[in-house]
């Protein structure tokens, strides 16, 4: 169905098929006609009028929906969004959204929402967004179906599963170093110091969301002068304590939400007639996990038909997005992203039990993977001053092991709000390291 | 786009090469009257039947897998996760040559219309096509949306007082009329936002448009339009009371500088990022509640437009359907060249 032959051998040209004296002319006159090319007759080959472009070509694929530059960096490209403060000032605040997966220039986390959200901050800092490296890398050979064999082991809770996860860490790479698809320690300074470069701007301070606590770990060898985390990863934790007190808190909040009056305008149930794949325990068990993601609003008007049972598409939907599921048993590079970088980051992952299906399962399945990769330790030397946010109804990041994790004696802001998604507490922290005080203009 | 001066130092270059370049094609029609133009449109029922679930295209590895494959891992890369369940793909060959036109999208929307235009002579001329959607009335929404993905620890920021009620993107793609492995490829996708119990809402709509590259290098091919609007869908124009802010107010700046725009509608507000470029002319019709972009210019490169348009609707019960259409236009010629002289085809069709 093509629109005509594509060239199999020597391509078909203008020239084609003509005498061979008349192909020597037309080479005679091309050659004349290119050296005229090369001084005034050029225009008409390159029109006049200004161009337009997206700009940085390492920014059109794939498309972003924020600002977008990029740095090259150990051979490889990084994206990044700098949101310059309103007067011309090198301060800089790293701002990491958490993840792993996160593609943060898709416009999908609203980047400039969070910038007017917060003017005080984006009227005196610029705004620094890196990308991670799994929006831009193409999976090897075999890494895609070894996803989608791990996902199907997994959805089936068959006996392989384990070997299937295992095999996911070795043709995806996943834990190499440098890693592939998320940041390590090495590279991730290196990223933001020649940003500061070619930017000419100097990060001082970091604003993360949830796992940005270990990405501010990679940057313990630099000095910063302040940092906020906002319901941070618990570092040091192991995964047998992750799994438990996720599994925990998440009982915690479907008790919750199951002892509740369903709110007004809480969805109708409904089927789900355009998923691939049949609605099953494991995906309402997967939607019990995803809840916790949800903003207040979204957890009202969906939560009380994902607890009971009834709302099929949304048990479909919010399953598939915690698996970052897509096609039929495609699973986004993302997932990789998020072994790559909390694999490392905790060890000693427990393993599913076979056949009985909790919500600790789903959780320990997904860390399959895991078991075939070797953590590291995270540093957690603090540099400068450092406030962090937490939240006793978190069900992500569960705020027993976050105060473990981190000493009594920095600044601590708490927050009744149960979503993970919150910058609830953020304006108090940074009032808290002082970040919102006049400092002399550095130019 | 006519440059009289290239146009008289080609001639002369082509009288003194003789009969080789007079023979070729490319520089025949420099400066000649123009070639008559072909339309043709497929309606709502050609294209319905022309449109199969995605599941049910053949999957032995074909170029519909292909762009299907296409589809759905941009859209993962940008954190949307399709499922192939969802997904339709319509497919009507050309009818100005042997390729085919084709039509991908992942939502309860309804393809409504696909026009196409040609005008050739020997081997220079322009191609232009344009699509029509709406978002189904019967679903409209009922899908909801969910936030965040992945197993991760990080969230995204929400905006102040809104929530996304529906969302959609649908890719157009076709055959270059010159020699080239790739598709012509756009892909444009809204967003509807809503304030809870108002009439407050933020219409977010944006699309990429990517040139297909011809096969040689001696050929030249530039993009010279590429438009989008967007109107209440045709039947449901009561829905919407008026338009109260858009943005781009006025077009700027030029298509590298990417923005950040806030439209605040009662107390709450939604901020969208905005590419701005040159050669824009910005297409706001308060009267038929209406809103569009038009990009006039040259380029071989990627081109990226969005808008953001607040609508007050009938009553704080009633959701505004909207219509989406986008249009591009591109010329070309084989071998050395300059831009075909044709006068721009406006796509003047006002039943949209």
């Amino acid at each position: 169905m093509t629109h005509r032959p594509k060239p199999a051998g020597r391509p078909r040209g203008p020239l084609a098929g003509r005498p061979a004296w008349l192909a020597l002319a037309a080479v005679c006159a091309l050659g004349l006609a290119l050296a005229f090319a090369q001084g005034q007759a050029r225009e008409p080959a390159r029109p006049g009028p200004p161009a337009a472009s997206s700009g940085d070509p390492a920014c059109q694929s794939p498309t972003v929906r924020e600002p977008c530059s990029s740095v090259t960096v150990g051979g490889r490209t990084w994206r990044y969004a700098l949101l310059r403060a309103g007067a011309p000032t090198a301060r800089t605040a790293l701002v990491d959204i958490g993840g792993p997966g996160e593609a943060v220039l898709s416009g999908r986390n609203g980047l400039g929402g969070l910038r007017a959200a917060h003017p005080s901050l984006a009227g005196r800092y610029n705004l620094l967004f890196v990308e991670e490296p799994w929006v831009t890398r193409a999976p090897p050979a075999g890494c895609q179906d070894a996803l989608g064999a791990f996902y199907r082991a997994v959805r089936g809770a068959q006996g392989t599963a384990a070997a299937r996860g295992a095999a996911v860490a070795r043709r995806c790479s996943v834990g190499a170093e440098p890693r592939r698809w998320g940041f390590d320690p090495a590279t991730f300074g290196s990223v933001v110091a020649a940003i500061e470069r070619r930017e000419g701007v100097a990060v001082s301070g970091f604003v993360g969301l949830s796992f940005a606590s270990v990405r501010w770990s990679y940057l313990a060898a630099r000095p910063l002068d302040w940092s906020v985390l906002l319901r941070p990863f618990p570092l040091g934790a192991r995964g047998r304590e992750l799994v438990a007190a996720r599994a925990q808190a998440t009982a915690a909040l479907t008790d919750a939400i199951a002892s509740g009056r369903p709110a007004p305008g809480a969805a109708a149930a409904s089927g789900g007639p355009t998923r691939s794949l049949p609605v099953t325990r494991f995906d309402r068990l997967s939607a019990l996990i995803g809840l916790a993601y949800l903003d207040r609003a979204e957890l009202d008007r969906l939560a009380p038909g994902v607890v009971s049972g009834s709302d099929r598409a949304a048990i479909g939907e919010l399953s598939d997005r915690l698996w970052l599921r897509y096609g039929e048993d495609h699973i986004s590079p993302a997932y990789l992203a998020y072994l790559d970088e909390v694999c490392a980051a905790a060890g000693s992952w427990p393993a599913p039990r076979s056949r009985v299906w909790a919500v600790a399962d789903v959780l320990a399945a997904a860390h399959l993977p895991c078991r075939a990769v070797a953590s590291r330790p995270l540093s957690r030397s603090a540099t400068g001053r450092l406030c962090l946010v937490t939240s006793p109804a978190d069900a992500v990041t569960p705020e027993a092991l976050t105060r473990r994790s981190f000493p009594a004696s920095v600044a601590w802001v708490r927050s009744a709000d149960r979503s993970h998604s919150s910058f609830d507490g953020l304006g108090a922290c940074l009032k808290r390291v002082g970040a919102l005080t006049p400092v002399p203009s550095t130019g | 786009m006519v440059k009289p001066r290239a146009v008289a130092v080609l001639a002369a270059l082509a009288l003194v090469a003789g009969l080789a370049l007079s023979a070729s094609p490319a520089f025949a029609a420099a400066g000649a009257s123009a070639p008559p133009i072909k339309v043709a449109r497929f309606d709502r029922a050609a294209l319905a039947r022309a449109t199969q679930p995605a599941s049910q295209q053949a999957r032995a590895g074909g170029r519909s897998e292909a762009r299907i494959a296409r589809y759905l891992d941009e859209q993962a890369r940008s954190g949307r996760l399709v499922d192939r369940g969802a997904l339709k793909m319509a497919l009507v060959p050309s009818p100005f040559a042997d390729g085919e036109i084709g039509v991908i999208w992942d939502d309860a929307s309804v393809l409504d219309k696909l026009d196409v235009f040609k005008q050739e002579e020997a081997e220079q001329g322009q191609v232009g096509i344009g699509a029509v959607f709406g978002e189904s009335p019967a679903s409209a929404g009922a899908k909801g949306a969910v936030a965040a993905g992945g197993f991760g620890y990080g969230a995204g920021f929400n905006p102040k007082g809104m929530y996304k009620y529906s969302s959609g993107c649908r890719t157009v793609f076709f055959n270059p009329p010159y020699p080239s492995a790739e598709d012509h490829w756009t892909t444009t996708c809204y967003q509807k936002w809503a304030q809870s119990g108002t009439r407050n809402w933020i219409y977010n709509r944006w699309a990429v448009w990517t040139k297909a590259q011809s096969t040689y290098t001696w050929d030249w091919n530039w993009t010279v339009d590429f438009t989008i609007r967007s109107r209440p869908w045709a039947g449901y124009e009561s829905r919407v009371s008026g338009i109260q802010n858009w943005t781009p107010a006025f077009a700027s700046g030029n298509c590298s500088d990417l923005g950040n725009v806030t439209l605040s509608i009662g107390g709450a507000s939604l901020t969208i990022p905005l590419h701005k470029c040159q050669n824009q002319q910005v297409l706001p019709n308060a009267t038929a509640h209406s809103m569009g972009i038009d990009w006039d210019g040259t380029t071989t490169g990627q081109l990226y437009l969005d808008f953001g348009l607040e609508l007050v609707a009938a009553n704080s019960t009633t959701v505004p359907i909207y219509a989406d259409y986008v249009w591009a236009t591109v010329k070309y010629c084989q071998a050395i060249c300059a831009v075909p002289s044709f006068q721009n085809l406006v796509w003047t069709d006002s039943g949209w």
